[in-house]
């Protein structure tokens, strides 16, 4: 029967162990409990005695070596000759494994008591060096002491598997001596997974690694259920989880509420005046009232048109510039006729015709609203909303003003464009609206 | 039905639970003669004897951890704590012990130990004899707490928790041992997680625990007078608690007030409207509130004391708010 | 070595001969798992004090209790137990005394009387009295057993319950384990005056024994077993012994409380394991061979465990939420 020496987990928080020296050399007999080698870790040495009697064999880790705790740094079996289990240590390892050359190996060392892995801070000896089992083969740093490991076989290092500055975890395999020197010589990082220590941990730690797994997962499902109840966020409206849910399942805009100035929060009793609120808003011609409002002008020279008007009267006698105008705006697009005017007071709907003496007074309801304040000190008005389009004629020194407002349900923004321009362009040149 | 008092409720369960199962006994400070400060054991040591109502010394711990072993080992401890408060000096008997040996042991040992206690603030005991700790207890997995309401819920929840195989801590209000209550003569058992509606409604679920049940139906009387209809639930038990019941009344009436004794923060309150707004919150029309103790120590002057426990006022009021539906707590 | 040894058979001191050889050997193991980082946790070794453990529980039947502490695996092989179980218990595998779910610190194994071991300091001494005040009542003989540590004499629950076992006959013996050492601190700079005094101040009997020497532990453990089987109890034990170990495995850095001067000679002129196979020979019990074949069966029953047990599967995730009501079988669900 075999025992594995291993570099015991002595301290606290111990990854490592530097091993100082060993007591029994290759081959040679030992009792149980006689001493086999020294570890120094948590600042302290430590004598570890051999777990059995027979003869200890195999012995990988040189003094000096940091040794991961846990990795196998020798043997105790029943004979001097026993076989070295390099193959059965390699075994569980992946194919890098089995591309190391054979030989003892030498561990990173635990050293202190919660340590799991050791920093390599230099090699003393290069690869294809041949050692002494007492030559310090490099120095490790874990628990703020530096130690030096030595090689803990003779022999010749034909493989150094990790660099200077690698953390490697303790108990992983960091270099080969061989009985005899090896034209294939390895020297590298190190690389996670390819000692023999490798596959034992991953074993063990497996219950652990499943957990983030789930964590990753169940995180990933929550923000896909929850991004469409967050969507509708633009405006911040206060009403309960419930009148929230309930507006969603019947498709109602809460927005309707607070546009309708009723005060928030909102709850399960403002559903009826919601609901309410959401019919009319569809009856509507020009949809609901939060919807966007195009706002255009444009500036034309105020003679042509005044001296237009002086000219018409004098011609055809027509007097009535609502009329006039109301002929000009209607002409302007072909989806209005009925154009109601006011200056400051009453609105009179007009029907509009390209012939200004064919456009008269109309009682059916207004489809475009021009409201007149060439006549008044008001320079610019915006005057919210109001449910059909509507032009306002201001007059600033030699210059007409001209703004168009409308909700952006009623009229396209092409159409708007078009529409103000083609009355500014009457207005500039009113000769053409008897063509 | 007759009436009897809660006191004597809590005392003709244990007779009972003593008659039927010989492994029951009561161990804990002046259990026997003196039957405890608050009368409520009297007669029973004349029926059962010292060995089955067992005076202790003033060692808290000591006992407690009597009870656990005793537990441990073919016997039904009902240990007898005179005051709530001390419940700290039994911590580690308790919640290292008796919480997780079941666990521990993978399934192989069991507590089977009632440790009956109290809560309850306002008898001018100041701040070491008026605490209401039950939540510190319920936080420890592994221990069943139960808060009964009433002289009905004090003999059914206490038979029930002696022939639990779990530990159970029972607390009863100290203010209550006097209050009287329908009591059926036959015997009965009331199971544990199984909430009590005590009251239906519509406009808003009260859920009081242990003497505030009592706090939340005067509160209910108060608001139908205004109009709104107030459902009043006991869960009877925090440990298991009946979530189901809270979370469907919570559905139905989309308002809930959450009423304890305890410290409002990290507390019993707390732990309800928070599992009220995690499950409900889309039926939810205003906040799951809290409503518990002060977070200051009990005081001694009765002018303090008094304002630091919820009061039916109080409770109706804030139940208003939230019909109303004004903000509550947006700042 | 006492040698007033006439009510021991031959059989019943080989018993005891490997049950501390058990003890070493699980322990020596169990080191082993921890130093090459196959065991999560700490753990606490009893090695050193095997004498006592196996004196004592020698002295009870299956029926008798014991309660135990961090320093548990001893109380628990000499109670009875298996190797497999409480292996498997140590790596936290399914088939541990406890599922996986209390590890080295709180193995339980009901069927033997062995009512867990307790990682609070002390925190037995309630249950174990509890267990005698128990087994009064149900009219049994039983008689409860409590190990505790010297650094657990600090601890007022102790005072408490040794009080009302006094007050109360109850039979309960408590075993304190004086290994000189408080964790890291020597027991005379935590301990006033006499420990035994301390009991006795209550009116119970006291004594202070060689914990080292397995066959005295045992002669008067069998005595006042059955005295407190007949009322007598309680009583108090001091066994003055020596842990091995640092006051757990990871404590490496010793010499700050003790020399290892003190450790050497403990190990080597007083060992309890050394002591009673000298006295076996000597006394031709047992051959030299017939002794080494014990040994290498323990080693053996052991090196099979630990195989088994780092090859047992772990409890099912689902098991997370299992026993920790009786009548729930998953609490979250």
């Amino acid at each position: 029967m075999r025992h594995e020496i291993i570099m015991p987990a002595l301290g606290m928080s111990q990854d490592t162990g530097t091993l100082l020296a060993w007591h029994k050399s290759e081959g040679e007999a030992v009792a149980a409990g006689d001493i086999l080698f020294e570890v120094e870790t948590d600042k302290t040495t430590m004598e570890v005695e051999a777990p059995a009697a027979g003869f200890v064999v195999g012995i990988s880790a040189e003094a000096g070596a940091e040794v991961p705790v846990g990795n196998v740094i020798a043997y105790i079996a029943d004979t001097a000759d026993a076989d070295v289990p390099a193959a059965e240590s390699a075994a569980p390892t992946p194919a890098v494994a089995d591309a190391l050359p054979e030989g003892n190996q030498v561990i990173m060392p635990t050293l202190g008591m919660a340590q799991d892995s050791g920093l390599l801070i230099g090699w003393a000896k290069q690869v294809g060096d041949q050692v002494d089992a007492e030559d310090v083969l490099f120095e490790v740093e874990t628990d703020k002491s530096v130690a030096e490991v030595t090689a803990g076989h003779s022999g010749y290092l034909v493989a150094r598997l990790a660099a200077a500055g690698d953390e490697v975890p303790t108990g992983e395999v960091i270099a080969i001596i061989a009985a005899e020197p090896s034209a294939a010589l390895i020297d590298r990082a190190y690389q996670a997974g390819t000692a023999m220590s490798a596959s034992d941990k991953a074993a063990e730690t497996t219950p652990a690694a499943s957990a983030p797994t789930e964590t990753a997962s169940s995180k990933a499902a929550p923000t896909a259920s929850i991004l469409p109840l967050l969507a509708p966020a633009g405006a911040r409206i206060l009403a309960s989880p419930k009148l929230k849910r309930m507006a969603m399942e019947a498709g109602l805009d809460l927005q309707l509420l607070a546009d309708a100035g009723v005060p928030q929060p909102y709850h399960v009793s403002d559903l009826v005046q919601l609901k309410e609120l959401s019919k009319a808003a569809k009856q509507a011609p020009t949809g609901g009232t939060a919807a966007q409002t195009l706002e255009i002008s444009a500036v034309v020279d105020a003679g042509a048109f005044s001296e237009f008007v002086l000219w018409l009267e004098a011609n055809t006698g027509i007097s009535n510039q609502a009329q006039i105008l109301s002929s000009m705006l209607g002409s302007s697009h072909a989806a209005f006729t009925q154009i109601g005017v006011a200056t400051l007071g009453e609105t009179q709907v007009y029907q509009a015709h390209q012939q200004i003496s064919g456009t008269s007074v109309s009682e059916a309801a207004e489809e475009l609203h021009l409201r007149d304040l060439r006549g008044t000190f008001i320079e610019t008005a915006t005057l919210g909303n109001s449910a059909v389009p509507r032009v306002t004629l201001t007059r600033r020194g030699d210059q007409l003003h001209l703004q168009l407002s409308a909700p952006e349900s009623a009229l396209s923004a092409a159409d708007a464009l078009g529409l103000l321009n083609n009355f500014a362009e009457r207005l500039a040149d009113p000769m053409r609206q008897l063509l | 039905m007759r009436q009897i008092t809660l006191s004597q409720a809590v005392n003709e369960a244990l007779a009972e639970e003593m008659r039927r199962d010989e492994t029951v006994f009561i161990i804990g400070e002046d259990v026997a003669e003196a039957g405890t400060p608050f009368k409520i054991l009297s007669g029973l040591v004349e029926e059962f004897g010292t060995n089955r109502v067992i005076d202790t010394p003033i060692s808290e711990p000591g006992f407690m951890g009597m009870g656990v072993g005793a537990a441990m080992t073919g016997m039904r401890p009902v240990v007898d704590l005179m005051f709530g408060d001390f419940i700290f000096l039994v911590m580690d008997q308790l919640c290292n012990q008796a919480a997780k040996t079941h666990y521990m042991s993978g399934g192989k040992l069991n507590v089977p130990m009632v440790l009956r206690t109290n809560l309850g603030a306002t008898r001018r005991s100041a701040a070491q004899h008026s605490q209401s700790l039950h939540a510190i207890v319920a936080h420890i997995p592994g221990v069943k707490v139960a808060l009964p309401s009433s002289a009905y819920e004090a003999k059914g929840l206490l038979k029930t928790a002696i022939r639990d195989d779990n530990p159970v801590v029972i607390f009863e209000d100290k203010l209550m041992y006097q209050d009287k209550a329908e009591v059926p003569e036959e015997e009965y058992c009331i199971p544990f997680g199984v909430a009590n509606v005590k009251r239906e409604g519509t406009d808003i679920t009260l859920i009081g625990t242990s003497s505030m049940v009592q706090v939340c139906e005067a509160a209910a009387k108060l608001l139908e007078a205004d109009g709104i209809s107030a459902e009043v639930i006991d869960p009877r038990t925090i440990v298991p608690l009946d979530e189901k019941t809270l979370i469907e009344s919570a559905k139905k009436t989309s308002r809930v007030i959450v009423v304890d004794e305890g410290h409002q923060s990290f507390g019993v309150t707390s732990e309800i409207a928070s599992r009220i707004n995690e499950k409900a919150f889309y039926y939810l029309d205003a906040p799951a509130v809290r409503m518990g103790a002060m977070d200051v120590p009990i005081p001694f002057s009765p002018a303090l004391e008094d304002i630091t426990v919820p009061t039916a006022e109080g409770v109706a009021e804030k139940a208003r708010k939230l019909v109303r539906g004004e903000l509550i707590h947006a700042a | 070595m006492s040698s007033t040894t006439e009510n021991l058979s031959t059989d019943s001191i080989l018993r005891m001969y490997r049950q501390m050889v058990r003890i070493r050997t699980f322990e020596d193991n169990a080191n082993q798992l921890y130093l090459s980082a196959k065991m999560p946790g700490l753990t606490h070794m009893y090695s050193g004090e095997e004498a006592v453990a196996v004196g004592i529980c020698e002295a009870l039947t299956v029926k008798d209790k014991i309660t135990s502490t961090h320093r548990g695996h001893g109380h628990c092989v000499a109670k009875g137990a298996e190797f497999k179980p409480m292996f498997c218990e140590l790596l936290g595998r399914e088939e541990g005394y406890c599922r996986g779910k209390g590890g080295s610190m709180h193995i339980a194994d009901q069927s033997n009387g062995n009512l867990g071991a307790n990682a609070i300091v002390g925190g037995s001494l309630g249950i174990a009295t509890g267990a005698a005040l128990s087994s009064k009542l149900r009219g049994t003989d039983e008689v409860a057993v409590c190990f505790f540590g010297d650094g657990a004499t600090a601890q007022g629950l102790m005072y408490e319950v040794m009080n009302m076992a006094a007050l109360w006959n109850l039979p309960v013996i408590y075993a304190c384990e004086n290994n000189g050492y408080s964790e890291y601190t020597k027991t005379e700079e935590i301990a006033a005056g006499s420990i035994v005094a301390r009991a006795e101040a209550f009116g119970i009997e006291s004594h202070q024994v060689d914990g080292q020497d397995v066959l005295a532990v045992n002669k008067l453990t069998q005595e006042l077993v059955a005295r407190a089987r007949a009322g007598e109890g309680p009583f108090f034990l001091e066994l003055m012994t020596y842990r091995y170990h640092g006051h757990h495995v990871g404590d490496i850095n010793r010499e700050y409380y003790r020399a290892k001067d003190e450790e050497t000679e403990w190990k080597t002129n007083r060992d309890p394991i050394i002591r009673l196979r000298g006295y076996i020979i000597e006394n031709g019990l047992a051959s030299e061979a017939e002794i080494d074949a014990i040994n290498e069966e323990v080693f053996k029953d052991a090196a099979d465990a630990v195989a088994y047990a780092l090859d047992a599967k772990y409890p099912d995730p689902s098991e997370v939420d299992m026993h920790v009501y009786t009548d729930v079988k998953h609490a979250l669900a």
